[in-house]
């Protein structure tokens, strides 16, 4: 109190004199600079008192933040300009071998499968190897489906709960804890699958780690279930003007891109010793026939029919690029499953629906098919010639009768021809040709690309399937669904994701939005399969019209609202409420070829029926998915509201809500320490030349 | 009357502490009427570079310190925080305790929940469960069991829980606590009693 007092009565004198002193220098025609940024002018600050030296400017470390005094004095150049700046000792001697420390050593994945509910357990150790403190930040992904509601911050055996809050509240909390100097950490979402972790005041050589726990449904993709973990945020195209896009920087360079969020990745010939494990524990409840994974070395093991364990090989443990396991469960005809949980606030249920089995017998319309190609900087390479060859087998598949157009993207949007070509020999081998031609550069313009496909003239007598092929690095995903909405029309959009590690939030919603479906062509899988695949499914009508007869069961806020299509191989699953004890059929109702189609479901309530403590988060997720979807077409100021609403009742984490966890049984000495963003690769195949922007 | 207005009994003290609140803020109203009494022009017409300089180190020197002090808030002023935790015991007596569920409630909102650690005891070392729903309104609702053999549960006085806060720095802090349930490893319901303290700070 004492010191108090006495700063109290000091600091204006003090910060009378510091001020007059540098405007006299001014004045006196002194030509000193003065840094603004740690990054481009390290400094050192000493404190008399402890002698504690430590290299890094922050402002925040200025007299009358901390109370302190602090001598303010140029310090020893670091080796690069371009460095993090947190200090000396390990970082500059690691540089060297082109081995950069990062804060983060290490991600460990524990994942189980129940039927189609995936259970995963993510955690993030963070390390100082620094001489000085830090706050380490970590833009990373997750599964856009993914309901986070559990954020434990560990600092040796000392194990703190994360607290959900509003997200401005949970912001300032973690300032004004990282100000003070206590341990804290923050969780918070930029996108559905970009999250930001913040650790502050990590002293040097210490550890603290983070662990998140989620819930997400598995996708259900022609006949085989596949469990996805992403690892990398590909490197984002912002369209110019743009500032709360997702940035893509060269390590250290934090600012360049005027995003509000920025990812800082390895240059070419850069690596850490971050490194990645994961375990993923699958119980399918029937027997699984068969499983494969084309992205990575695994060991595997399977204890019983239904029970598989599969784990990451350690020779294959850097994190560059999305984690696919696929496995296909015994039965020639899957049926539909209905899953319950109850607990003091009520019963959920989810709903995984099947189309019917003879939607196979049934045949198809001419079909008029416009194919999207993205040619950005992004797509060159690799990911471009998966796309041209997955094209190419469209285009041998095409019967006389159906129609299609080429349309390709990067800053602009251009065309094959001006309207729909007859599927005949000439054109065809004329799109062959168009297609050799390609290259990837320039930025992603994708709005180009949906308006030239979605305004396209349409042909009334065909179907109309646009496809776009992309990986989707675009940081402007709300305008992009936005102009689906708007210009869809008579339109279904099938998205491809191409490359290691696409933006699936962006490709699931585009073929949300169009009334389609998604499809994957990871480095590994066959393009000609993929477009197979398509055709079979487009090749037969879908279960249109649908209607839910819930039986006996009082049924409320189901999730999606509107319910899409039924197309041939893609359930589709339904989350909602619901009150009543006994069991009960759920009937689906719909169309079929203009014939009446119907999908029975026995839903086993008061039996023993299939159940899972991750309902309430998968439905109150869900609930979320669907207001923000809903703020994409019609601003409402009431939206972010309810989606606040919704994720603070269930905990969950939401673009509104965030996790915070502050240590306050320890307070660490000095300021609150430089900040060092954690740099990641780009995702293999992805060339960091086209995309990331280097000053 | 007895209910008259503060600016009814006292008002050169009212308008006094209305103008520092003013200043704190940026009233821009105040800087404007000063303006019109002082015009530019007539400044600008006597001064010189020199007396520019004069002025510009004058106000650096006195001005603005008497600026900073008007407007720093006192050391111990509402609004400022600081962080701290409060211990969460309970006392089962010679009954070793597998289960409890506990209501930690912030009763004046003078503090905001900011973490839940978990015990000292290996049984509890994990940090409890949380009702997110009540925690918004900084009551924490916070459970946790154990399946360990009797001879691992702790008994007698054992810190289950430690609650994190953000706190008004000079606000009296109300806080309180209710133990809702407890139990042994049997999962029989049993009579303890439970505890808070608050760590003194760092």
């Amino acid at each position: 109190m004492i010191i108090r007092f006495r700063w109290a009565c000091l600091k204006p004198i003090c910060t009378g004199l510091f001020f007059s002193t540098l405007i006299a220098l001014v004045l006196q025609g002194c030509r000193g600079t003065y840094p603004s940024k740690a990054s481009k002018m390290p400094l050192s600050y000493s404190r008399g008192r402890a002698g504690y030296v430590q290299a890094g400017y922050d402002p925040a470390n200025l007299p009358g933040r901390t109370e302190e005094l602090w001598i303010l004095a140029r310090g020893e150049t670091s080796a690069t300009e371009s460095e993090p700046g947190p200090g000396s000792g390990t970082l500059l001697a690691k540089i060297e071998d082109k081995e950069v420390p990062m804060p983060l050593k290490h991600t460990d994945v524990r994942a189980s499968v129940s039927g189609y509910i995936g259970t995963v357990e993510v955690s993030q150790k963070f390390s100082n190897p620094y001489s000085g403190k830090i706050e380490a930040v970590y833009v990373f992904p997750l599964p856009h489906n993914a309901s986070v509601n559990e954020f434990i911050m560990t600092i040796g055996e000392r194990r703190i709960r994360g607290i959900i809050r509003e997200r401005k509240e949970a912001e300032q909390i973690y300032a004004e804890a990282k100000q003070q100097g206590y341990v804290a950490s923050l969780l918070t979402e930029e996108r559905p699958n970009i999250f930001t972790q913040r650790v502050a005041n990590i002293e040097p050589g210490k550890e603290i780690d983070v662990d998140i726990k989620y819930f997400h449904t598995l996708d259900y993709v022609d006949g085989w279930y596949e469990f996805v973990f992403p690892m990398v945020v590909g490197p984002r195209f912002n369209p110019p003007g743009s500032t709360n896009g997702i940035g893509a920087v060269a390590r250290g360079q934090s600012g360049v891109s005027g995003q509000d969020t920025e990812i800082h990745y390895l240059r070419p010939g850069e690596r850490t010793s971050h490194d990645i494990s994961l375990k993923l524990d699958v119980d399918a409840g029937v027997p699984i026939e068969e499983f494969t994974c084309n992205t990575h070395k695994i060991a595997s093991e399977q204890t019983a029919p239904e029970r598989l364990t599969v784990s990451l090989a350690p020779t294959d443990s850097v994190p560059n690029k999305d984690f696919v396991l696929r496995y296909r469960v015994a039965g020639e005809h899957i049926k539909s499953t209905f899953m319950a949980h109850r607990d003091d606030r009520g019963g959920f249920f989810t709903l995984m629906l099947y189309p019917p089995q003879n939607l196979h017998d049934l045949k198809r319309q001419p079909l008029e098919l416009v194919f999207v190609l993205d040619c950005s900087g992004s797509m060159s390479g690799r990911p471009l010639a998966e796309a041209r060859a997955a094209v190419q087998r469209g285009l041998h598949l095409l019967e006389p009768g159906d129609s299609f157009q080429i349309i390709t993207f990067s800053m602009a949007a251009s065309s094959l021809g001006e309207g729909p070509l007859e599927a005949t020999a000439e054109n065809i081998g004329n799109a062959m040709q168009y297609l050799r031609s390609l290259q990837g550069e320039g930025g992603t313009m994708m709005v180009e690309g949906i308006k030239a496909a979605l305004d396209f003239p349409h042909d009334p007598n065909r179907l109309r399937f646009v496809c776009f092929l992309t990986d989707g690095y675009i940081g402007n995903e709300a305008e992009i669904l936005g102009e689906i909405h708007r210009r869809l029309g008579a339109s279904r959009i099938f998205s491809f994701g191409i490359g290691p590690s696409v933006n699936r939030y962006l490709m699931d919603q585009m073929a949300k939005a169009g009334h389609g479906a998604v499809a994957y062509l990871g480095p590994n899988d066959s393009a000609a399969q993929i477009m197979e695949d398509f055709f079979n499914r487009i090749s037969h009508p879908a279960m249109t019209d649908l209607q839910v007869d819930w039986g006996g069961l009082n049924v409320t806020e189901v999730f999606p609202s509107r319910l899409p299509d039924l197309f041939l191989g893609r359930p589709v699953i339904l989350a909602g409420r619901f009150a009543g004890n006994e069991d009960t059929t759920v009937r689906v109702n719909g169309m079929a070829a203009g014939q009446p189609a119907q999908v029975s479901i026995p839903a086993p309530l008061n039996s023993a029926g299939a159940g899972h403590i991750g309902l309430p988060a998968v439905w109150a997720g869900m609930k979320i998915s669907e207001l923000a979807d809903q703020s994409l077409y019609r601003p409402d100021p009431e939206l972010p509201e309810a989606i606040k609403h919704v994720a603070l009742d269930y905990g969950l984490m939401s673009p509104f809500t965030a996790f915070v966890a502050v240590d306050s049984a320890h307070r660490t000495a000095g300021s609150e320490g430089t900040t060092v963003p954690v740099a990641v690769p780009v995702p293999e195949g992805v060339k960091y030349k086209t995309t990331v922007n280097e000053n | 009357m007895s209910s008259r207005s503060a600016p009814d009994r006292e008002p050169s003290r009212f308008a006094a502490a209305t103008t520092r609140r003013g200043a704190r803020a940026g009233n821009p109203g105040t800087l404007a009427a000063e303006a019109r009494v002082t015009p530019r022009g007539r400044v600008n017409a006597g001064l010189g570079w020199i007396g520019w300089r004069s002025l510009i180190v004058s106000f650096v020197l006195f001005l603005w310190p008497a600026a900073e002090l008007l407007a720093q808030p006192p050391a111990d002023e509402e609004g400022r925080t600081r962080f701290c935790a409060v211990d969460i015991f309970i006392d089962s007596g010679s009954t070793p305790l597998a289960a409890y569920q506990f209501r930690f409630a912030v009763t004046n909102g003078t503090a905001r929940i900011v973490g839940i650690e978990g015990g000292e005891h290996a049984a509890f070392r994990q940090p409890p469960f949380y009702d997110p729903k009540a925690i918004q309104t900084d009551v924490a609702i916070v459970a946790a069991f154990s399946t360990a053999p009797s001879a691992e549960l702790p008994a007698g006085k054992t810190r289950v829980a430690t609650i994190h806060l953000r706190v008004t720095e000079s606000s009296r802090r109300q806080f309180e606590l209710k133990l809702q349930t407890a139990a042994d490893a049997r999962g029989n319901k049993f009579t303890c009693v439970a505890t808070f303290e608050e760590r003194k700070p760092q």
